[in-house]
């Protein structure tokens, strides 16, 4: 049993500042250790290609000290074990989305908790999660779209003690395993994941040793001062006091047949005001009957909205701290504070949709940002090989990210830190597919000054029957363009492409459409938005992009106003005089150039009255006088 | 090789400013040493030069120079100006963008997408042409190669000049019938261009990783081959008879022929020479694990040394570039010397990675430095002489005070205590890269001995060896560490290796890898044939890549093979030992393991085998021997020096190190004082003179350990 250590005001002024940045660097080189150490293990696919686990430390009193970015928490065992009750060689387990106050947004995120004990004195938790392959539920991988409790997601694990002072509960692994469909894989990702917190248990321990634990956790106070005074001092002044709201959509259309609701709106309001921001969530839609549910809370949606100021500062420390400079405040029963037992594993488009209305934010409040990207697009391909062997070959292959201030969007990237895609070789290894194409798509990314980088097309053969399931945004509604910028191209999946049997993928989220042996999926995934009017690109760069074949002729003429001639010697040419009159012809032609703009498809749907936008073209800017 | 009389063996290593050399005397096992400056854009010059010099002083006339080793920067220095020669790349049909997009991978944390700038493309998107053909995962044709398009392909890369070209096709690593199709094509219709297959160089499973190694090979290749041309013919027209070896970033070397067929496996050549050296003195002194911490004005460069010989990585990195064939282990860290101390976002404090370089350098360089750097606070604690390399730059001791006292300013402290701060911050940040890389790698720092190099090493490392726990720490001597004694220590070497990818539950295993290994070891033999490596003196060691089903990541183990025939293969009572000693290094590197759990199958990814030629080592000298004391000539001034806030400045005695003798002794804290470098020993240390030269120290932690 281990007695509490709570900050002290008063040592915490004592501590030198050399001694904050030895505890701050520790627990994020700890951090990073503990990730190394999950990395080198993993056997799930969205773990050690994809990158999706993160290892935290805490407070005794569950406050982040380590920077934050997919915000787990620890506050479900605090709450359900006084420290009275948590022992040295205890490891906590859990994946229950509605007893984690946001920490576990979906089932497949594995969590596991250490307490770190020093001399009887808990002096911190450590905690690491990782998304495993599966968890059981109706569809391999926890992912369905279609659930509409959380139920039919997988096996939920409320906090509980997989080590009891030591003891390990092999009752917890028998159980868990056999509730997925592949038990070697996730007994391999849980024992990486568990042996990481002895790591993190360690290095704290040794900070203490030297420091002493008081010293320590007053210095760990001290970093999360520091976060908020360093976002008050250097981020907040970036952006223009005032109001700002800015509405998007996840796309949703036929996904619930049963409660037919095609788009779900994420309305963000920043207000911003001196020293304080306030992230305001009214006029968010109503939880859905199907799994798109964030359940979080307003410390959880402080910590995420927080995580992305980086984008501002890039060499910002980012912990807790950020829960005392903004506030979040989300109304009951929305898609971000779903009522038990609403479906949430595929909770990841509202996080996307509300990362994004960050951005489009930042950039409307005057803050350099860049315009809308987005990477996120999901397929399986699964069923039974020729060994009667069952097969889930899915992954998260990249697209384009959105023009910057200062350069163009990376093409084919995938913004999830140190995430990989899967080797079409790999892929074949494994299932019974051939990848016939893995290549830049062209024309994808979206026009600008800065052009948004193109997505992937991607052809796969499939050699056996089986199902594909889908699960992407941007399907209709594309990434937005900022500051001039045009949008890029949403995602698109066919079926057997220029045959008589060619189908389009009308919706972005299914889960289950047969598909036979011989099949061929062609999948474009989404350009990112351009940033900057396309008429101010240099003429080179287009020129580039065409020699290139990211930008076709056609486009280069069309959105960019360049006229490209072929030279005697062979290769091409700009004329600068035909492309000055071409931009005129152009700049005449066209309305205003748009601060966001978001594509003909949304402005056809808002004025269809099928996209229940609030307010002319989904925003609007309020700034103080 | 052989021994003969009257034969040497030369390591040059040419630098940016100096030329060093070191001649063998084969029979004697005698080193003689050489320094001349480098001749920059006519690097033969230098050499040429040297070896006159060097001749006259080991009194070797024209005896025979059986071969010259050296280390070479030129691929290295490629990849870190992202400049490459015109070439070309043949992919499958369908892959065109693959070397844009490669893993689809940002390094760094969450939001780094936003301000990442990819390198430059080491081939262009507009010299990737695509062929028709597919092979699948058995090496079955599924689309027969479309040997028009190939020819139109050879004939296009003609019309735009360029005369490198790969090619890298999918599944070429298990059935490579269509890369070698595309050569016969390309030797037929555009003989005069240099074709690299990926079935050659970089056999491996993961279409990026393969089609890159091969694409990088290309665009370098031109350049390596005319250097080593250059090189050879100029030694020739001086009249030095020799064959010229290069090292490689695994350690080894391979004749200029080999370098120019795989010049990738040069790419850390330098750096990597080093650390042999390193390794060879540890070696000597009984230490078999190390971990080398080598502090320079900029940057620090850490290793390690495991069974006396670096290990090697597969997951490299030279500048933006990932290098996928196996390197020295180097972990390189943005502090060094010239580091400069800041105040950031919401007043946090750092210490680099951002460095005054060498204009305008620390500000008590008294070059117009203003702001703290590392070397100022040592300065400011006494912790270094008044003036640097014998006097030729004098310390400006109040620059270096107001700058330190500047920033202390700004973080609320007085001038010591802001000296103190940069110090332990720079200590931190090396000890914190350290623990990181160690944990990695599946090592405890506390196992290892540290050893401290490089200008700014020697004074560093002792008080990072206390951070980190670590018992022991060695101060090599100044001649020994040149990256010319690792060339000298090496051998013949060549790694080949093929994906395998065998399940352990395989019935056929044995006969899956017996018939893998023919084909590396006939390679690998062919390859010490072309070196004229005698029988005797050759060896083939194999490994494998283990994984257990599922992972991402293999653990490389050793794997024997019955004696006798040099191409045995290894049986299955060697797959056993293997798979055995797959479980220990997953236990040991990942803190658990499934031997004997069903289910928990593990499978061979990759099969390699190193051929090596043994080369003799030379005897390292040893130095006069001493009493229990230092001499008395050996004490210089003492001054004062701080080392921690509460004792403040205390007198501390100074050594002349080129004048202890070995077996002295001596208690910290105290500074040695040697041409370059200047030693820190904290106080509670002790220090000893080994035999060779080399400074032990002996650490009594000031950290408990936290188990």
């Amino acid at each position: 049993m281990a007695t509490l250590l709570e900050p002290n005001p008063k040592q915490a002024a004592a501590i030198t500042p050399l001694i904050v940045e030895i505890v701050e660097g520790t627990c994020e080189s700890a951090k990073m250790e503990m990730e190394a150490a999950i990395d080198r293990t993993a056997r799930s696919l969205l773990i050690k290609e994809q990158h999706d686990y993160q290892a935290s430390i805490f407070t005794p009193g569950g406050e982040s000290i380590s920077t934050i970015s997919f915000c787990p928490h620890v506050d479900p065992i605090l709450e359900k074990w006084p420290a009275s009750e948590v022992y040295e060689d205890d490891v906590f387990i859990w994946n229950d989305c509605y007893l984690s106050a946001g920490g576990v947004g979906h089932l497949p995120d594995i969590s596991v908790t250490r307490p770190v004990i020093v001399d009887g004195t808990l002096v911190a938790w450590v905690n690491a999660f990782g998304h495993v392959d599966d968890i059981g539920g109706v569809l391999p991988g926890g992912m369905p779209a279609a659930a509409v409790e959380v139920f039919q997601e997988g096996i939920q694990i409320p906090p509980i003690k997989l080590v009891d002072r030591g003891r390990l509960n092999e009752g917890v692994y028998e159980m868990i395993l056999r509730n997925t469909r592949f038990p070697e894989a996730i007994r391999g990702d849980i024992d990486g994941l568990v042996h990481s917190l002895g790591i993190g248990v360690q290095r704290i321990t040794e900070l203490c040793r030297r420091y002493g634990p008081e010293t320590v956790v007053a210095a760990c106070e001290r970093s999360i001062e520091r976060c908020a005074t360093s976002l008050q001092n250097d981020v907040f002044p970036l952006m223009k006091d005032g109001e700002y709201y800015f509405e998007d959509f996840i796309e949703w259309e036929d996904v619930t047949p049963d409660e037919p609701r095609s788009f779900i709106r994420i309305a963000t309001k920043m207000i911003k005001r001196g020293n304080e921001v306030i992230w305001d969530y009214s006029g968010t839609d109503a939880q859905v009957k199907g799994s798109l549910n964030l359940p979080g809370n307003d410390r959880y949606y402080e910590k995420l909205m927080g995580a992305h100021f980086r984008t501002l500062r890039p060499e910002l420390f980012l912990n807790e701290g950020v829960c005392r400079v903004t506030q979040a405040k989300v109304p009951d029963g929305t898609v971000l504070s779903p009522k038990y037992p609403a479906a949430t594993s595929n909770r990841m488009w509202a996080l996307q949709v509300m990362w994004e209305n960050a951005l489009a934010i930042f950039n409307i409040a005057g803050a350099a940002c860049p315009a809308c990207s987005n990477t996120n697009t999901l397929y399986g391909i699964y069923g039974y090989d020729k060994n009667g062997e069952y097969f889930f070959a899915h992954e998260l292959p990249g697209a384009g990210q959105g023009g910057r201030p200062f350069a163009d969007g990376l093409d084919v990237a995938n913004l999830a830190p140190e995430s990989r895609n899967s080797p079409a070789e790999i892929i074949e290894s494994k299932y019974p597919v051939i990848e016939e194409t893995c290549d830049i798509g062209i024309d994808g990314g979206g026009a600008g000054k800065f052009r948004g980088g193109n997505g992937l097309v991607k052809e796969i053969r499939v050699l056996e029957d089986g199902d594909l399931t889908v699960i992407t945004g941007r399907y209709a509604l594309p990434c937005w363009g900022a500051h001039g910028g045009k949008p890029g191209r949403p995602h698109k999946y066919i079926l057997n492409p220029g045959t008589p049997g060619e189908r389009v993928y009308e919706r972005g989220k299914f889960d289950k459409e047969p598909v036979k042996a011989g099949d061929l999926i062609r999948i474009y995934t989404a350009g990112g938005g351009g940033w900057g009017d396309p008429l101010e690109r240099e003429t080179h760069r287009v020129l580039g992009d065409v020699v290139r074949g990211l930008v076709s002729g056609d486009a280069a003429l069309s959105e960019y106003g360049v006229v490209l001639e072929e030279q005697k010697a062979g290769g091409l040419t700009v004329n600068e005089a035909e492309t000055a009159k071409a931009r005129d012809r152009i700049r005449n032609d066209r309305g205003e150039l748009k601060l966001i703009d978001r594509g003909p498809e949304f402005y056809r749907l808002a004025a269809e009255g099928r996209l229940p936008v609030t307010c002319e073209d989904g925003y609007w800017v309020q700034p103080d006088e | 090789m052989s021994e003969s009389n009257g034969t040497y063996r030369l390591a040059v290593d040419i630098g940016g400013t100096f030329t060093d050399l070191q001649l063998l005397d084969e029979d004697k096992g005698v080193l003689v040493q050489e320094k001349v400056p480098t001749t920059r854009g006519h690097l033969a010059d230098g050499v040429i030069d040297g070896i006159k010099k060097i001749r006259e002083r080991a009194g070797a006339g024209e005896g025979k120079i059986d071969f010259l080793l050296h280390g070479t920067t030129i691929v290295t220095n490629a990849l870190l100006e992202e400049s490459f020669d015109p070439a070309g790349l043949v992919i499958s049909k369908g892959y065109r963008g693959l070397l844009e997009y490669g893993r689809v991978y940002v390094r760094g944390p969450f939001g780094t997408w936003m301000f990442y700038q990819p390198p430059n493309r080491v081939i262009p998107l507009e010299n990737v042409l695509e062929a028709p053909g597919r092979l699948d995962r058995e090496g079955t044709e599924v689309t027969p190669l479309d040997t028009e398009r190939i020819a139109a392909i050879a004939e296009t890369f003609r019309e735009r000049e360029i005369a490198s070209v790969a090619v890298s096709l999918m599944w070429s690593f298990v059935n490579d019938a269509h890369e070698r199709a595309v050569k016969d094509i390309f030797a037929k219709v555009y003989p005069e261009c240099d074709v690299a297959l990926s079935r050659d160089i970089f056999p491996e499973i993961r279409e990026f990783e393969r089609a890159f190694t091969t694409a990088l090979t290309a665009a370098v290749r031109p350049s390596v081959s005319a250097y080593f041309d250059g090189l050879e013919s100029k030694l020739e027209a001086a009249g030095v008879k020799t064959r010229v070896m290069s090292v490689k970033s695994s350690g080894g070397v391979m004749s200029s022929a080999e370098t120019s067929a795989h010049p990738v496996e040069i790419a850390l050549s330098g750096p990597a020479a080093g650390v042999l050296g390193m390794s060879f003195i540890c070696n000597n002194l009984d230490y078999d694990k190390a971990i080398t911490f080598d502090m320079g004005g900029t940057s620090t460069d850490i290793s390690y040394i495991e069974n006396g010989t670096p290990s090697l990585t597969t997951e490299g990195r030279i500048g933006e570039y990932p290098i996928h064939v196996p390197i020295v282990d180097i972990h390189t860290i943005g502090a060094g010397g010239g580091s400069i101390a800041w105040v950031g976002a919401g007043g946090k404090a750092h210490v680099g990675p951002r460095s005054s370089g060498s204009q305008p350098g620390p500000a008590a360089y008294g070059r117009g430095g203003t702001e703290a750097t590392v070397t100022d606070a040592n300065v400011v604690l006494g912790r270094l002489p008044s003036s640097l390399i014998e006097g030729d730059l004098p310390l400006d001791l109040d620059a270096a005070k107001t700058a330190v006292t500047k920033f202390g300013e700004q973080i609320g402290v007085g001038m010591v205590e802001a000296a103190l701060t940069i110090l332990e911050l720079a200590s931190h940040n090396m000890e914190m890269a350290i623990r990181e890389v160690s944990t990695r790698r599946g090592r405890d720092p506390r196992e290892c001995v540290l050893v401290g190099f490089g200008g700014a090493g020697p004074g560093h490392v002792c008080r990072l060896a206390e951070l980190l726990g670590v018992p022991t720490v060695l101060l090599p001597t100044g001649s020994g560490v040149g990256s010319t004694l690792g060339l000298l220590v090496t051998d013949v070497r060549r790694d080949v290796g093929r994906s395998v990818l065998i399940g352990m539950d395989a019935e056929d295993r044995e006969a899956r890898i017996a018939s893998a290994f023919g084909g590396l070891a006939t390679d690998a033999w062919e390859t010490l044939d072309r070196e004229s490596v005698p029988d005797d003196r050759r060896e083939l060691l194999v490994s494998g890549g283990f994984r257990y089903a599922k992972q991402q990541y293999t653990i490389d183990v050793p794997i024997s093979r019955p004696n006798g025939s040099w191409d045995g293969a290894p049986g299955e009572s060697d797959l056993k030992a293997a798979i055995d000693a797959f479980h220990v290094a997953h236990n040991e590197l990942c803190g658990f393991d499934y031997r004997d759990q069903p289910g928990m199958t593990c499978e061979l990814v990759n099969l390699r085998v190193a051929a090596i030629g043994r080369f003799t080592r030379p005897e390292l000298k040893a130095i006069e021997a001493g009493g229990e004391e230092p001499p008395p000539e050996a004490a210089m001034e003492p001054r004062s020096v701080c080392f921690t806030q509460e004792e403040g400045y205390v007198e501390t005695p100074v050594y002349d190190r080129s004048k202890l003798l070995a077996g002295n002794g001596f208690d910290g804290p105290a500074v040695l004082e040697e041409f370059g470098a200047t030693s820190l020993l904290f106080p509670g240390q002790r220090a000893t003179v080994a035999s060779d030269g080399t400074i032990v120290i002996s650490i009594t932690s000031n950290t408990e350990s936290g188990d």
